[in-house]
């Protein structure tokens, strides 16, 4: 089915969405008080906007010169200063074989809600370079979904910079069938900054999917925490490489990090290496790892109710989306579900 | 009519045998009871009834209605109308209590061909929580996960309730209950006797039993059926222990595997005199 057939579903019952096909808004729909926010592509902003940002979040960031090149595709999302609402904007992310920057900005004081999904309508190599900033007090509710094609190669790099008690929600799953790397930086980098990072995976067939995410605290009393879930199937290989980094002097800072795997087939491999990294004595950190197959009592427990062992295990699998559910509506459970249910046979 | 046939049932753990010649018919309508003291292979005989994968049936058979229950698995096994009450229910954090049961009220109702209807389904589990005193937040917590003893056992009893099972094995119900949530349990089981449930009770205390009237009671020792009576059975052992039963059959140490001299097993009291009524 065509991307766009996908989501059209979704899009009708929608106040606040942008689609973006080939870099383009295709549909763009925003009610108040999201019409107060800003899309755009680079060229819509000014040129002294465009200093501050290569002066500033883009500063360290590769490759930015090529971003900014007509040749690719860019986003820049604005939402103002003290923008507040427990509403949600919707974006979708069309079609493959391109490099896509997607950079958004909460001004200090804001609180949003975000979800992203990203898709494509056939095979092809795809780089999403995203940047995520809070200013001071912003609030962000992130959920990124991805589910791209089977022969796709997708590499996601994300960055985050969060000022002072910033705080930030932000969960990632990956449901398609591409080869895929994901790599994603969040610094803390303001007194006091939050975030909580959850990536999710599934993987089948052949894939193999590498989840990188790193919290790197460069602020007193700072707080992270890392959640990765993941399943694999078949013959895939799903590794999961995260990273907590807590600066020399970051005193009173925070840095959790959970592991949650299970494997469901003989030939698939899911690794998880958790990594601290701490340059100060008074922090408080810890990271943890359970992966393997799925307990057999368990799956006893559930049979001797009566459904088989594949609805069973597809139950506990499920289990790993719980994070997802607050974000997705009732239509969007059913198509996640789909998801599932196709990686999990 | 239903009828669970165990016929001569010998199982074994890790190549160790547990069962030793189990014999047990149960029928429609009958309130078996099996006492006896730890280690005899009473939750055992529940597990390898219900088709539990650690354990080997070395000999004998099970059959209900004449199916061969021993070569179903174990979802079949509950398809076709066998349930357990286990005595330490399973936790599965990330599922929820409602999202669980509906999955299995749903397997039961495409294995009878009927469709499954949500809206019905929802009522009655409501009616459920409220007859079993359960907490209205139940079904959207995990299952069983951090419930407390007395909190899965009960909703052992819910899922009995919504999944109406032909026969059903209840292992040490009574444990972790107090007396207002045995009460409670009580009457909820008692209730389903009167649609031709057959049930087996495995305890200890005869304080279940007077809950639960049972018609039958059964002693087991050594991994066998060793005794079997009625009320006046259950009496006598509440009020002496199973020394005299041992003393009678020359059992010296009754657990399973532990042999102090070759036992010499009499034949328990006919069986076929208790299902006389
Ligand atoms: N999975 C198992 N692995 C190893 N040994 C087992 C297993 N299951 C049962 N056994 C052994 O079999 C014997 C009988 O155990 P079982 O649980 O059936 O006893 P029980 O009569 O239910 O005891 P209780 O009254 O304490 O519940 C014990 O010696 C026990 O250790
Ligand atoms: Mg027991």
């Amino acid at each position: 089915m065509k991307a766009l057939d996908t989501i059209q579903p979704f899009i009708d019952h929608l106040d606040n969405v942008f689609v973006f096909k080939a870099g383009k808004i295709h549909t763009q729909k925003l009610k108040a008080p999201f019409d107060q926010i800003k899309v755009g592509s680079f060229d819509d902003l000014t040129e002294e906007a465009l200093k501050t940002l290569k002066n500033t979040i883009l500063k360290d960031y590769e490759g930015i010169d090529e971003a900014l090149n007509a040749s690719t595709y860019t986003t820049f999302i604005q939402v103002p200063k003290g923008f507040e609402s427990d509403e949600k904007l919707y974006l979708f992310f069309l079609d493959g074989n391109q490099t896509e920057h997607i950079h958004l900005n909460l001004g200090s004081s804001s609180k949003f809600n975000v979800f992203e999904y990203h898709l494509d309508d056939a095979a092809g190599s795809k780089n999403i370079l995203e940047t995520i900033t809070l200013g001071a007090y912003a609030h962000l509710d992130m959920a990124s979904l991805s589910a791209y094609h089977e022969d796709s190669k997708v590499t996601f790099n994300r960055q985050g910079f969060f000022q002072e008690k910033s705080d930030a929600t932000i969960t990632l799953a990956s449901l398609g069938d591409e080869t895929l790397i994901q790599n994603t930086h969040l610094k803390l980098l303001g007194f006091q900054a939050k975030t909580e990072l959850t990536a999710i995976a599934l993987t089948s067939k052949k894939q193999i999917s590498t989840i990188k995410s790193t919290i790197e605290h460069n602020a007193i009393e700072s707080e992270g925490e890392l959640n990765h879930y993941g399943v694999a199937n078949d013959e895939s290989f799903l590794t999961f490489e995260g990273m907590g980094k807590i600066e020399k002097g970051m005193r009173q800072s925070k840095n959790h990090q959970h592991n949650k795997g299970v494997v469901l087939a003989p030939k698939a491999r899911l690794d998880a290496n958790p990594l601290l990294v701490i340059d100060e004595f008074d922090v408080e950190a810890g990271h943890g790892a359970a992966v393997g197959r799925i307990d057999e009592e368990q799956l006893y427990y559930m049979m001797s109710r009566g459904m088989d062992k594949k609805t069973s295990e597809r139950l506990i699998v499920n289990g790993f989306l719980h994070p997802l559910d607050r974000y997705l509506s009732e239509d969007f459970k059913t198509h996640v579900q789909n998801l599932l249910i196709q990686k999990t046979q | 009519m239903t009828t669970l046939e165990i016929k001569n049932l010998h199982a074994s753990v890790d190549g160790k045998p547990i069962l030793q010649g189990v014999d047990l018919v149960i029928k429609a309508g009958e309130t078996h009871a099996i006492m006896g003291p730890n280690g005899t292979g009473k939750s055992t005989l529940a597990s390898v009834i219900m088709g539990h994968p650690r354990y080997e049936v070395t000999e004998g058979s099970i059959t209900l209605d004449g199916a061969d229950v021993l070569e179903m698995e174990t979802d079949e096994r509950a398809r076709a109308g066998l349930f357990l009450a286990m005595q330490a229910p399973q936790e599965v954090p990330g599922v929820t209590n409602s999202d669980f049961l509906k999955t299995a009220v749903e397997a039961h109702a495409e294995e009878r061909g009927e469709p499954f209807k949500i809206f019905s389904f929802i009522k009655e589990y409501d009616k459920a929580l409220t007859e079993l005193k359960m907490d209205a937040d139940v079904p959207e917590r995990y299952l069983n996960d951090g419930f407390s003893g007395g909190e899965k056992k009960r909703n052992e009893i819910l899922q009995m309730k919504l999944i109406k099972p032909k026969i059903a094995i209840l292992d040490e119900i009574d444990s972790g209950l107090d007396v207002d949530a045995l009460k409670i349990v009580g009457e909820n089981v008692t209730a389903m006797k009167g649609d031709g449930l057959g049930m087996l009770l495995i305890t200890h205390y005869q304080r279940m039993l007077s809950y639960i009237h049972a018609d039958i009671i059964h002693v087991m020792m050594k991994g066998r059926i060793v005794k079997t009576g009625t009320t006046d059975l259950m009496k006598k052992i509440d009020e002496q222990g199973y020394d005299w039963i041992k003393e009678e059959l020359g059992i010296e140490d009754e657990r399973v595997g532990v042999e102090v001299k070759e036992p010499t097993f009499l034949e328990p009291d006919s069986l076929a005199d208790a299902f006389k009524k």
